[in-house]
């Protein structure tokens, strides 16, 4: 095992899942030499997803801004749209989104480990929004949602899969998604282990 | 009158998947899961385990006696699985097709054992021989809150008429 060993949470959100790309996105790591160490389907409730995403005011308020930030780009008038261009208000319209997206349909959340695991995992999901993201990752390949199409359909923009941003990230999302303690998988993978 | 009898032919089933460590050793998961995907199957259930002795004893109760079966609990216990449960109409059939027969290097190209399997033990997957056999097995892997459901998209095309 190398310095630069990492676990990483990876989930295949609730849209992959209802289009079926489920095998799709696990060759994907699979490929890439990751090993899968944990994995679970899993249907988050509400109350869970909203102890996922942070309440702090400045956060939630940011959503909003990033919404506004994105309106005005496409000359969308925010006040047509919601009534109101106050990000303090919009923010936590934002934050309702998110939690909607998660529980329309089940994800599957998995730990994934390898050599620069998480460097890895945000290469291969590639850009946040789909409509940017480079062919070749599993946002560029299969969705071509973006801010814009999604916000004024009054919904967040729908990308497929999460990956941890930092291995701090990575060890707060295992836990959280499932569970301290819990036990991962240690196993040997051919090609690369034997 | 043909059509109506064909219509009744047609019913839910479940199925459940195992798949074997040697398949989760050779890094064919996404490949495996993709074929059952493509087809227009649901995946109602998943999760990666450690095949306990009294679950491999029951699931496989009709050979535990056979002088083999020692080989075959090593093997299933050389790594975790990835069990799953399948949803849809005629699912056990269609997914025993998809699957293959048993022995690896009789299985016809096309399908997941034709395509990746050379051998009888390590032949990738399990899956459900009826639809008997097929509810048994998913309340054997899974407790009923682990049974997920929610709509896929496109299933109204995939079934066409016969979905209710």
């Amino acid at each position: 095992m190398n310095k630069h060993h990492e676990r990483t949470f990876i989930m295949i959100k609730s849209d992959a899942v209802m289009k079926g790309l489920i095998g799709e996105i696990i060759k994907r790591f699979e490929n890439r030499d990751l090993k899968i160490i944990a994995l679970e389907m899993d249907f988050p409730t509400p109350e869970f997803m909203d102890g996922h995403y942070p309440k702090d005011p400045v956060w939630v308020t940011r959503l909003g801004e990033k919404l506004l930030t994105g309106f005005k780009k496409h000359n969308i008038d925010s006040v047509k749209e919601f009534g109101t261009e106050d990000p303090v208000k919009l923010g936590p319209m934002v934050r309702e989104w998110l939690i909607n997206y998660f529980t329309m349909a089940p994800v599957v959340k998995m730990v994934i480990e390898g050599s620069h695991a998480v460097d890895a995992g945000r290469k291969i999901i590639g850009a946040t929004m789909p409509n940017m993201a480079d062919l070749g990752t599993i946002r560029g390949d299969f969705s071509s949602d973006s801010s814009v199409i999604a916000n004024t359909a009054h919904r967040c923009v729908y990308n497929l899969v999460h990956a941890s941003e930092t291995v701090a990230e990575a060890e707060h999302e295992i836990n959280y998604w499932f569970g301290e303690g819990k036990k991962l998988f240690s196993y040997k993978r051919f090609g690369l282990d034997v | 009158m043909f059509f109506a009898t064909v219509v009744q032919s047609m019913t839910h089933e479940r199925s459940l998947i195992i798949i074997k460590p040697d398949a989760i050793q050779r890094s064919l998961v996404g490949d495996i899961i993709k074929r059952f995907e493509q087809k227009g199957l649901k995946i109602i259930g998943m999760k990666m385990m450690h095949l306990s002795d009294a679950l491999i004893e029951e699931h496989y109760a009709h050979i535990a006696d056979k002088p083999f079966f020692p080989g075959i609990k090593k093997f299933i216990q050389s790594a975790p699985a990835i069990v799953m449960a399948l949803s849809g109409i005629n699912t056990v059939d269609a997914v025993r097709t998809i699957v293959g027969p048993t022995k690896g290097f009789e299985a016809a190209g096309g399908t997941i054992r034709g395509d990746f399997s050379m051998s009888v033990q390590s032949n990738c997957v399990h899956a459900s021989d009826s639809v008997e056999n097929a509810k048994q097995e998913v309340a054997r892997f899974f407790k009923p809150e682990e049974i997920l459901d929610y709509d896929k998209l496109g299933e109204s095309v995939v079934y066409a008429d016969s979905f209710e």
